[in-house]
């Protein structure tokens, strides 16, 4: 399974760096939340099959809003992840936002000699002073922090409320279309429709007026046939859900709930993600090859001034013979 | 630590474990009991008995029909329907019947079994049936007496009387989920969403004469029971599936095939969905197979 290499990046060259043990539980539990990532988005797709026939009563329009839908989800939750992923290692997280700091004891007017050797030894030596880097057991607090969980519960729980409302219809499909039928066969709900079709008073007209729309809703159309609920107001659909289910709705709801907020608080609170060896090793990497950048890039500015001093023609540049 | 390392393994469990007991969901017998219909029939009656009030009194408006001792008139006759039924014997004579029934009969048979729980076996559903639709079916039962003496039945003929009355409108789907071969909800058509178990009241086919084999084997049950004949409702399985019939006792098969045996008396199944002339008591043989039929209510 290599769910944590496409999505979370878990790379050879990262996991080499680490005690093979470590390696291998890692790349387990990235692949983990990969694929909860990958089953999350699976209810999205589904959801979006189901609203999509609802609406559009079209099999082809409702794979397209599938894929819509599924799309949304997964990049929506991966956004969401990967906002939630920070290293317990506040250190390294300084080093890394302030590297201007280390910037500055490599001068670029030294570097002008280095070679690629000297270059990688220093990024070598550098490397290891973090590897023992110590660990805070959480994250220092800071206002915004707030901000962020807020925002990211909402919309995993609206995702989540999304995805609970189609599956519910999808598993209630049978009871709800019974119960549609029972409002369609209403002797009172046909009478009162019928007036509002010739109207003589204006008495009861907005009584009147939602017995036609009732009827409408779940009488089925000649060029529009019912595919998967007999109603064409989604509303109606999820008002006798509702009822229909009662309390366990607010289960089913706060099942789905937790599902999609599993994979953010596992990212928040384990230690084996934020206070792990594989984020621990992607910070260092990327200190790393912003070091290494810095320096071979200060070379080649040095040696670039050297070669404007030493050749470059001030007489001609300035037109004199 | 070791706590904190074990939280994405709780987390991991939490995960699949939801995902699982979602799943779970999707087994029809739990859509069923989760899914609360008098939950639903309590919300819908308020909205319908709203209507009821109203109903009648701006549709005499509209229509000019006002009569101003409607209300007297009301308590004093219930609306009703009259029935009257013609239809021919295996002999080929004329018969008919007529009654009335109150509309109220209807609707209390219907909502009876609209709000009947499926946990109950069928057995006891067609007896509470049987039961709840005491006044109906002594009507029509009277009905029939007084026809069949006014014609000088006697014996298996009494019977044939009987059953011919209910075999003749033709055979209605009657279904517990939608009608996949359409139709409508007529006689010879489809009657979809028929819940529990796919089954009228009697009172429900007096009034619409839609049936399949359980609602016509229930109400020729009912009807017999009434004019004091030991008989039974059958099922079994034929080629076709489930399958039900009535089941008369004390008499010899018209035309002989299987019977059933239960407590020591031998019951002639007869086939009440249709009328034909092999459609008469004892024979099965429109159906190849034959096979676990049991007598389920006596």
């Amino acid at each position: 399974m290599r769910l944590g290499l496409l999505i979370f990046g878990i790379d050879d060259h990262i996991l080499d760096n680490m005690p093979e043990d470590v390696a291998k539980k890692q790349t387990l539990i990235y692949n983990f939340l990969g694929l909860m990532l990958v089953v999350l988005s699976l209810i999205g797709a589904a959801a979006g099959l189901i609203y999509g026939i609802i609406i559009f009563g079209h099999w082809g329009l409702a794979i397209g809003c599938a894929c819509f839908l599924g799309l949304v989800f997964f990049l929506l939750l991966q956004l969401l992840l990967f906002l939630s992923l920070q290293t317990r290692y506040t250190s390294l997280k300084q080093e890394l936002s302030q590297m201007e700091e280390v910037y500055k004891n490599y001068p670029s007017e030294n570097l002008g000699g280095i070679s690629d050797e000297e270059a990688l030894e220093i990024v070598s030596k550098y490397r290891m002073t973090w590897r023992g880097a110590p660990k805070e057991t959480s994250n220092p607090f800071h206002f915004s922090q707030i901000l962020i969980s807020t925002a990211v519960v909402s919309l995993t729980l609206l995702l989540s409320f999304l995805s609970a409302n189609a599956v519910e219809l999808f598993i209630f499909r049978k009871p709800v279309n019974q119960e549609l039928h029972r409002i369609k066969q209403s002797e009172h709900l046909i009478g009162l429709a019928k007036l509002q079709e010739n109207p003589t008073t204006t008495r009861f007209a907005e009584e009147k007026m939602e017995a036609y729309w009732t009827l409408k809703m779940v009488s089925e159309q000649p060029n529009n046939e019912f595919k998967f609920i007999d109603c064409y107001s989604l509303l109606l659909v999820f008002e006798v859900l509702q009822t229909g289910l009662g309390n366990t709705k607010v289960l089913i709801d706060l099942l789905f709930a937790v599902l999609f907020l599993v994979p953010y608080i596992a990212v928040k609170k384990s230690d084996e993600i934020s206070g792990g060896a594989f984020l621990k090793e992607v910070v260092i990497n990327s200190m790393s090859s912003a070091l290494l950048m810095h320096l071979l890039s200060g070379r080649t500015i040095e040696k670039s001034l050297q070669k404007i001093k030493n050749e470059f023609d001030y007489h001609k540049a300035l037109g004199k013979k | 630590m070791k706590n904190q390392n074990s939280h994405f393994r709780i987390l991991n469990l939490v995960f699949w474990i939801t995902l699982g007991i979602l799943a779970l969901f999707n087994f029809p017998f739990l859509d069923k009991s989760v899914f609360n219909h008098e939950r639903f029939a309590e919300w819908y009656e308020r909205f319908d008995t709203t209507k009821v009030e109203i109903d009648p009194f701006f549709i005499d408006k509209d229509e000019n029909h006002v009569s101003e001792d409607k209300e007297k008139q009301k308590e004093e006759n219930k609306p009703s329907t009259s029935f009257k039924w013609n239809w021919k014997d295996y002999n080929g004579r004329n018969c008919s019947v007529s009654f009335k029934i109150e509309n109220e009969e209807f609707e209390k048979a219907k909502r009876f079994r609209e709000s009947y729980s499926s946990n109950f076996s069928e057995a006891n559903l067609y007896d509470d049936f049987v039961k709840r639709c005491d006044k109906p079916i002594s009507i029509l039962s009277n009905a029939l007496k007084s026809e069949m003496e006014k014609r000088n039945l006697s014996g298996i003929d009494r019977l044939n009387f009987v059953v011919t009355a209910i075999q003749t409108p033709p055979y209605t789907y009657i279904e517990d989920q939608n009608c996949r071969q359409g139709g409508k909800c007529k006689p010879g058509g489809c009657c979809p969403f028929i819940l529990p178990f796919a089954v009228y009241t009697p009172t429900e086919y007096i009034f619409q004469e839609t049936g399949d084999c359980d609602t016509k084997s229930l109400i020729c049950y009912a009807i017999l029971k009434k004019l004091n004949y030991n008989v039974v409702v059958i099922v079994g399985d034929t080629e076709g599936g489930k399958h039900a019939m009535l089941g008369v006792a004390g008499f010899p098969a018209e035309i002989p095939s299987y019977f059933v045996r239960h407590n020591g008396t031998i019951y002639q199944p007869w086939e009440t969905t249709n009328f034909a002339y092999e459609f008469q008591l004892g024979n099965m043989r429109m159906w190849r197979s034959w096979r676990n039929w049991n007598v389920i209510l006596n």
